[in-house]
């Protein structure tokens, strides 16, 4: 009676033991996986560089001073740049940066350049005498051609950044209104 | 608490499927009745069926006959420029691709490609094809001369019969010419099964219910595991008797289209729905599906619109909800409507699509009616070859249903296999839009389940990120809110504008980040390059280096050898 009494006493112990260890080793294993993942540890600007390049509208037109959209952001994080230097994004990305960052919302810096609306650029191809200085300006590579050979546009890879203006000798770039097609139109807004 | 509600709807609705219906399957296999349909789906409205161009369905269905000039545009279902693949003055034959996926109409010559305007809520244009009609009933048959080579040819001298083998060249006598039809059409589908492709590729068959939707794609998603294939014979609205009409006129090649369909897909089941308000038509489909050798079902629902969509059809008939963001593919259904099946069946006697019926109606058109239009004659013949002509100026013409569709701004477009509906109304002052004062009668009539007072709040506010909680995307445009809004708000009209502004957010997202991918690529090879050449020349300038050095070893060689030379020469 009292063996068998001692044996389940033991028998208790051990599975009140079992219970002990598996809720630890439960916890140990949701505080791995809830952990804070690495990277953000190492480096919290990056997170943040991430999101300021998220905002702004990648046309890689350098008229922020800087040569394209991420060093602008590197920019804005680490030396603390104004957040109106976006021509192209215009005021929405600077509300957009203000809403981001916790800071005022500045009027556009007209000294970067004027906000216009979408544009694509379209080479003349008649005039064009294929000299390839537009396709090494294109930051997206957004043009084809070859030395002394016709370049053309590819319109839906254009950001409309001007940057292949300058460059071209016959002046035969012309920047224009994309085309309204079928495909990109828009239900209008109705009336409120 | 709304999709709560409805869950618990659907749990009650399963709980009844039980018994009585099983039974009923088994016992009687042809009709349910509304009665015996125990699900729905939520919301809906029962319209009071306007029947002005029901009434002229009859057995024959008249055709407009193509006019002078047909107007092809070359815009695929996701409305994207194509390329033509004939030129300016080509001679091309009823029934030639055009493009991938469309086909010319009639036979005529290629006059011009170039921007025309397109049936469009705000009169847009797109890249087409006119055409110069020369012969209007020559068709191409595929089956047989032009047919790409690789394709399975049928030789019908081959096929054995009960009454053994019938050469091809001998006329046969009316009985066996009966039995060589039938051979024939067999012949057909097997070549079919045999090589889908063909026929799909070369047909250009979309869904006629209103998308539009290519069938070839739809079909080719088709690998195993369809367990119901549902034939949608649900007019989508009120005035639209398209399907109707054709059922009664061509109730025997409906049914062989849907043979293939079944043969196709393997499903398991089939069912055949037809809306209550349509007896002529279910009549003339019982009798045709009995010659059907499959598990097909003929089953009447209630007329209660919007039963023709997919979504409410699929809930309807399986009690299934299939989330917008799913494929009913994936769940084992597949929905094709009634008059694409006849289409399949046309292609796969070897004639494209290239027509289709198109109902006239609307309280303002003088003689209402359902009529074969060919693809691209303009909308204006089509209401002059039919009497409508007084039409164009009275009222306004709409295209699609009177829900669904749009006013149109020119009268000059091609109808396409989306026209279902030209109607004409007279014009109406719109009452203005008040505010909104929440009574919720949107929400019950909302066949996708949604809350359209707070999508359309959060759609005027340009909250996409709301709008996707809230399930905008499942939104199947209906316009139910519309019609029963107190306070006459234009919510469809803001859902299409949220949905279209946020589709377009989501394109231009793309193109930046696309755009970013290849500033890096380009940044990188730039800097590749540079550091290539900055190492051309170093190595460049070590080479030199060595051999200006007088200390090189090839310096210290040359002058050995020179010494030598020298040396060789004093000795001479």
């Amino acid at each position: 009676m009292n063996l068998t009494n001692a044996s389940e006493i033991a028998g208790v112990i051990a599975v009140v033991l079992l219970v002990i260890v598996a809720l630890i080793a439960m916890g140990a294993l949701l505080s791995y996986l809830s952990r804070p993942a690495s990277d953000s540890l190492a480096d919290p600007d990056t997170k943040l560089i991430e999101a300021v390049n998220a905002v702004l509208p990648q046309t890689q037109c350098a008229q922020c001073g800087y040569p394209g959209c991420r060093p602008y952001a590197e920019a804005i994080i680490k030396k603390d740049e104004q957040i109106n230097r976006c021509p192209p994004g215009g005021e929405k990305t600077i509300e957009e940066l203000s809403t981001l960052l916790g800071t005022p919302a500045l009027v556009l810096d007209t000294t970067c350049g004027e906000h216009k609306p979408e544009q694509v650029a379209v080479i003349n191809e008649e005039a064009c005498i294929g000299c390839t200085l537009c396709i090494l300006a294109c930051p997206v590579d957004a043009i084809v051609g070859a030395s002394k050979l016709m370049h053309t546009v590819i319109g839906h890879e254009c950001t409309g950044c001007e940057l292949c203006i300058p460059p071209c000798p016959v002046d035969c770039i012309d920047l224009i209104q994309p085309l309204q097609s079928a495909a990109n139109w828009q239900w209008p807004r109705p009336a409120p | 608490m709304n999709t709560v509600l409805s869950k618990a709807k659907l749990i009650k609705a399963t709980l009844i499927k039980a018994t009585p219906i099983k039974q009923n399957l088994i016992n009687k296999r042809w009709v349910f009745s509304p009665k015996q349909l125990p699900f729905g789906f939520h919301g809906g409205l029962t319209l009071e069926p306007k029947k002005r161009a029901l009434q002229s369905t009859t057995r024959t269905i008249p055709e407009v006959q193509p006019p002078g000039e047909l107007v092809i545009p070359l815009l695929n279902y996701y409305k994207e420029s194509l390329c033509p693949e004939v030129g300016i003055n080509d001679h091309v034959i009823r029934g030639q691709l055009l493009a991938p996926g469309i086909v010319a109409s009639a036979t005529g010559k290629v006059c011009a490609i170039e921007a025309r305007n397109i049936i469009h809520p705000e009169g847009m244009t797109a890249k087409s094809v006119v055409l110069d009609v020369i012969e209007a009933t020559n068709t191409q048959n595929l089956n047989t001369a032009n047919w790409q080579s690789g394709a399975p040819q049928v030789d019908l001298s081959e096929c054995d019969t009960p009454e053994g083998k019938i050469p091809r060249g001998n006329k046969p006598d009316n009985n066996k010419r009966k039995v060589s039809t039938q051979i024939d059409k067999d012949a057909q589908l097997t070549a079919f099964l045999a090589c889908p492709e063909h026929v799909l590729q070369r047909s250009a068959l979309a869904g006629l219910g209103g998308a539009g939707f290519p069938t070839a794609e739809k079909l080719s998603a088709v690998t195993t595991g369809i367990q119901t294939l549902i034939i949608n014979a649900a007019e989508c609205e009120p005035e639209i008797a398209c399907d109707e009409a054709l059922m009664q006129a061509e109730a025997s090649e409906i049914a062989l289209g849907i043979n293939a369909l079944i043969q196709f897909t393997q499903c398991t089941s089939c069912l055949l729905a037809i809306e209550d308000s349509k007896p002529a038509a279910i009549e003339a489909m019982s009798e045709e599906i009995k010659n059907i050798n499959a598990d097909i079902r003929l089953v009447i629902i209630p007329t209660r619109y919007p039963t023709g969509a997919e979504s409410p059809l699929i809930q309807t008939l399986t009690n299934k909800f299939i989330p917008h963001d799913e494929k009913p593919v994936d769940h084992g259904i597949m929905c094709i409507n009634v008059a694409t099946a006849y289409a399949l069946w046309q292609a796969i006697t070897g004639k494209p699509l290239d027509s289709r019926i198109v109902s006239l109606g609307g309280s303002a058109m003088p003689n209402p009616m359902n009529v074969r239009v060919r693809f691209g004659t303009s909308v204006r013949d089509v209401l002059r070859a039919t009497g409508n002509a007084s039409a164009i100026n009275t009222g306004r013409i709409r295209a699609g249903g009177p829900l669904s569709g749009f006013d149109l701004s020119t009268l000059d477009v091609p109808v396409t296999a989306q026209t279902n509906a030209l109607l004409a109304e007279p014009y109406v002052t719109e009452t203005p839009a008040q505010p909104c004062i929440r009574c919720s009668e949107c929400v019950d009539v909302c066949p996708a389940n949604l809350l359209p007072q707070q999508l359309h709040w959060y759609a005027m506010s340009d909250d996409h990120d709301k709008c996707q909680q809230l399930k905008l995307d499942a939104c199947i445009e209906c316009g139910c809110c519309d019609l029963v809004c107190p306070a006459s708000i234009k919510l469809t009209q803001s859902f299409r504008y949220a949905k279209s502004a946020a589709k377009s957010i989501r394109v231009q997202q793309q193109k930046a980040q696309d755009a970013e991918l290849r500033f890096d690529q380009h940044e990188a090879r730039v800097a590749r390059r540079k550091q290539e050449k900055t190492q051309a020349i170093e190595q460049r300038k070590q080479l030199l280096k060595a051999r200006n050095n007088p200390q090189s070893d090839q310096i210290k060689a040359a002058i050995a050898r020179a010494k030598l030379s020298a040396k060789k020469k004093n000795l001479q």
